[in-house]
């Protein structure tokens, strides 16, 4: 992902039709305050956990009432909203610097606590293994369904039997249990 | 006095992008104590398009005016911090703040990412250009309502 400023990302037609907005901001500038929010409340900033008025949603306090906007006139805020936060640090370079600081913390923080994604085996490796485990599983289903059905080793041709099947019930496999027996007078 | 009406009026600004802001005729005298009324209207046909158009886009288009003109400043480590945020989709429109925004000049691709969708900016923006002259620029008209919900 690529966050460089490249200026060829602005489309130039809509930045000029927004630029007659600029002058609105055109009277901010560095002020000089006596009152500065606690790092409490910067963290809270920060951390986006400041409101704006009392209660998720609510309207903002500074505009509730005559009294409310008069103190934020004077400079003489008794509780931070979010928007008195932003608009002191807008305006203040020992909070911004604040602010910065707290925002790279609070950005390796985060950092830390992402979970880093785990590490895939290639694919040749996953085929080896699936390969393996797949082999391993067809020995030991034909080692459970074939041997007990075959016969004992033995010297005997097929066309010569010296063994006798016999079928009897099983208490472990099913009902029935395939034996062989020797042929009476073949040993 | 003057810069902390100015003040006054971009906290309103951010509030409208919050939406927690009052409805314009409610606090149309305060924004106006220093005589700069139609400063405080520019802002209030804002907050008045939100009720009668898209809100998201409404404020799609102050994130933008934000992150490039309350700064005269360009803010690379801000930008590259805020841009991630946006693209992971950790941050939401009501997260942000001017201050937070100041000196990152984010581009539309990152607007319509906060925002949810695309947008045509240009038409957008006239749209607003619009109901700002039918609103402030004639005699005849209409009053905002005050019974529409402000709620989004």
């Amino acid at each position: 992902m690529d966050t460089n400023y490249s200026p060829q990302q602005l489309p130039d037609l809509d930045h000029e039709q927004l630029a007659e907005f600029a002058e609105l901001f055109a009277g901010l500038r560095q002020l000089e305050y006596s009152d500065h929010p606690s790092d409490e409340v910067l963290r809270a900033y920060v951390a986006n956990r400041l409101l704006d008025g009392p209660g998720a949603g609510r309207v903002g306090a500074t505009f509730r009432d005559e009294r409310a906007f008069q103190r934020f006139v004077q400079g003489q805020l008794t509780r931070w909203t979010r928007s008195d936060v932003s608009m002191h640090v807008l305006t203040c370079g020992v909070c911004q610097r604040r602010v910065a600081q707290l925002r790279a913390s609070h950005w390796q923080w985060l950092g830390l606590a992402r979970p880093r994604p785990r590490e895939e085996p290639s694919w040749p490796r996953r085929l080896a293994l699936g390969a393996l485990a797949s082999a391993a599983a067809a020995a030991i289903i034909a080692v459970i369904w074939l041997w007990p059905a075959s016969p004992p080793t033995s010297p005997c041709w097929i066309e010569d039997p010296c063994w006798q099947q016999v079928v009897q019930s099983s208490p472990l496999k099913g009902d029935i249990m395939v034996v062989y027996r020797a042929s009476p007078g073949r040993f | 006095m003057e810069i902390r009406i100015e003040l006054a009026r971009l906290a309103y600004a951010e509030n409208i992008l919050r939406c927690t802001n009052e409805p314009p005729e409610m606090v149309e005298d305060l924004l106006s104590l220093d005589g700069e009324l139609e400063k405080a209207r520019r802002w209030f046909v804002f907050a008045e398009a939100k009720r009668r158009f898209d809100p998201n886009i409404v404020r799609g288009l102050l994130v933008y005016l934000f992150s490039h003109y309350a700064s005269a400043e360009f803010d690379p480590r801000k930008r590259e911090q805020l841009v991630r945020e946006i693209m992971e989709g950790r941050v939401r429109m009501r997260d942000l703040s001017i201050e937070r925004l100041a000196g990152t000049r984010l581009s539309w691709e990152h607007i319509f990412r906060l925002v949810g969708r695309q947008f045509n900016p240009t038409r957008e923006k006239e749209k607003i250009k619009e109901l700002y002259a039918q609103l402030y620029s004639s005699a005849s008209a209409p009053a905002i309502s005050p019974e529409v919900s402000y709620g989004h």
